[in-house]
């Protein structure tokens, strides 16, 4: 891959200053989720691994389901006849083998807007902590079965990293970060995103935390 | 090739440490239920008999049809109708099958198959002869995703059962006949009873397990007697 792209011999200044290192680094693997969504709870546990070993970073990129599900059709697994039943006996052994408390928490599905938000504005005023703070809720949802449809049980999670929590709940009401998750959730959409999680890598789609393995093959040899 | 071993090999440790429990009686057969429209089951039967063979099992295929199960019991839309999910299948299932390096090669009208005739005539010759049956059921499926041959109409159903030494007028006899399609009716209904609801659906000792990336713990599942 980098043999084409290295200066011809001939055109290559013995002095230049600059290295011949790889000219563009890889795009990072895009992980679309909701946080309400368990089987993106299991993925985000795996994800950053695939990401390192094969010298790729990864971009959280929460969406609204729901939206999706009024385009599709769709509705919520819980609430699917028969495939409801699965997905939870489904969750409890995918948790059982990689030895993670879960617990499906009362309510559950919710509509996760405020950490969502949160989330996007975090990227915005502190990037190095957004992912942190993704896997945070995870946690806190998924695990601890916090109370996370309203900004305080959100600004509760970003209080345990540090952050300020009355910034966090203030900043979940600007409209401005309203309409940029409204504005990923509508990217989401344009790129063909219908479940969660959703994965691109350089915009190959996949759909599911089941396709990690396929996700880690199509890093490893650049498609098929 | 990639292959379901691939993926086990980062939990051999795991699976050697796990106590294997041998009893003289034969393990219950895995259960395998699909729908011939399904171009993801068909992916599985080109993998699901040695799986379970690798573990001293054998497989009883189950046509089901989805027809009743997604669009009626769940209330669902057929897959490829549903918007941005059909396109993805449409990019996936050609890609899923050149991973697994399978000869996919569906009909080019691109139309999902009718999978009545094909269904009714694996319940018939299965009752009669299940080994024989789970060979027209493969050559059916192939032909359907790998041959570019639609399958929907009697006929090719008829003429591929030819092929199994059946003859035309005893095909489509069983065809016509009115127990063969309650047969089916009644084995839907069975497969729904136990829940299987997708193709591939495949149900080890109870445990299930729902789609084609599964295969993997399947296989997991029948090594150390689940988790």
């Amino acid at each position: 891959m980098t043999a084409d792209r290295a200066p011809a011999a001939g055109r290559a200044p013995a002095a230049d200053p600059t290295p011949a290192a790889d000219p563009t680094p890889a795009a990072p693997l895009e992980f679309w989720f909701d946080f309400s969504s368990p089987y993106a709870y299991f993925a985000s546990l795996a994800v950053e691994g695939v990401a390192a070993r094969h010298g790729r970073s990864v971009l959280w990129r929460p969406f609204m389901l729901g939206v999706a599900f009024k385009r599709t059709g769709m509705t919520s697994l819980s609430r699917t006849p028969l495939r409801g039943d699965y997905a939870r006996k489904d969750w409890a052994r995918l948790a059982r083998r990689a030895g993670v408390a879960f617990r499906l928490p009362p309510g559950h599905p919710i509509t996760a807007l405020p950490a969502s938000r949160a989330f996007y504005w975090l990227e915005r005023v502190e990037p190095a902590r957004a992912a942190p703070f993704a896997k945070a809720v995870f946690h806190a949802y998924f695990v601890e079965n916090q109370d996370l449809t309203g900004a305080a049980g959100v600004a509760a999670v970003a209080a345990g990293l540090g952050l300020d929590p009355a910034r966090v709940a203030a900043a979940v009401e600007e409209p401005e970060i309203k309409a940029l998750f409204t504005r990923r959730t509508q990217e989401a959409i344009g790129r063909g995103v219908f479940g969660s999680p959703f994965f691109f890598v350089d915009d190959e789609p996949f759909w599911g935390s089941d396709r990690l393995p396929m996700i880690e093959e199509w890093l490893a040899r650049g498609g098929w | 090739m990639i292959t379901t071993s691939h993926f086990l090999g980062a939990d051999k440790a795991l699976l050697s440490r796990r106590r294997w429990i041998r009893d003289d009686a034969m393990p219950e057969p895995v259960d395998f239920y699909f729908d011939f429209i399904s171009p993801y089951g068909w992916i599985a039967s080109r993998q699901i008999d040695a799986i379970a063979a690798r573990h001293g099992r054998e497989v009883v295929w189950r046509p089901l049809l989805l027809g009743i199960t997604v669009l009626q019991v769940m209330g669902l839309k057929p897959l490829l109708d549903t918007p941005l999910k059909g396109d993805y299948l449409r990019h996936d299932v050609p890609r899923t099958a050149r991973l697994f390096d399978l000869p996919y090669n569906p009909p080019p009208d691109g139309r999902q198959p009718n999978p009545l005739a094909a269904a009714r005539a694996y319940y018939w010759l299965f009752d009669r002869d299940p080994a024989l049956a789970k060979q027209l059921a493969r050559r059916l499926y192939d032909r359907q995703w790998a041959e570019a041959t639609d399958i929907s109409s009697a006929e090719v159903v008829v003429e591929t059962a030819g092929e199994f030494g059946i003859a035309r007028e005893t095909a489509l006899a069983a065809l016509a006949d009115q127990k063969v399609k309650d047969r089916l009716r009644i084995a839907v209904e069975e497969a729904v009873a136990r829940k299987a609801f997708g193709s591939p659906f495949i149900i080890v000792d109870d445990e299930p397990f729902w789609g084609c990336d599964r295969l993997w713990m399947v296989e997991k599942w029948l090594a150390g007697g689940g988790w």
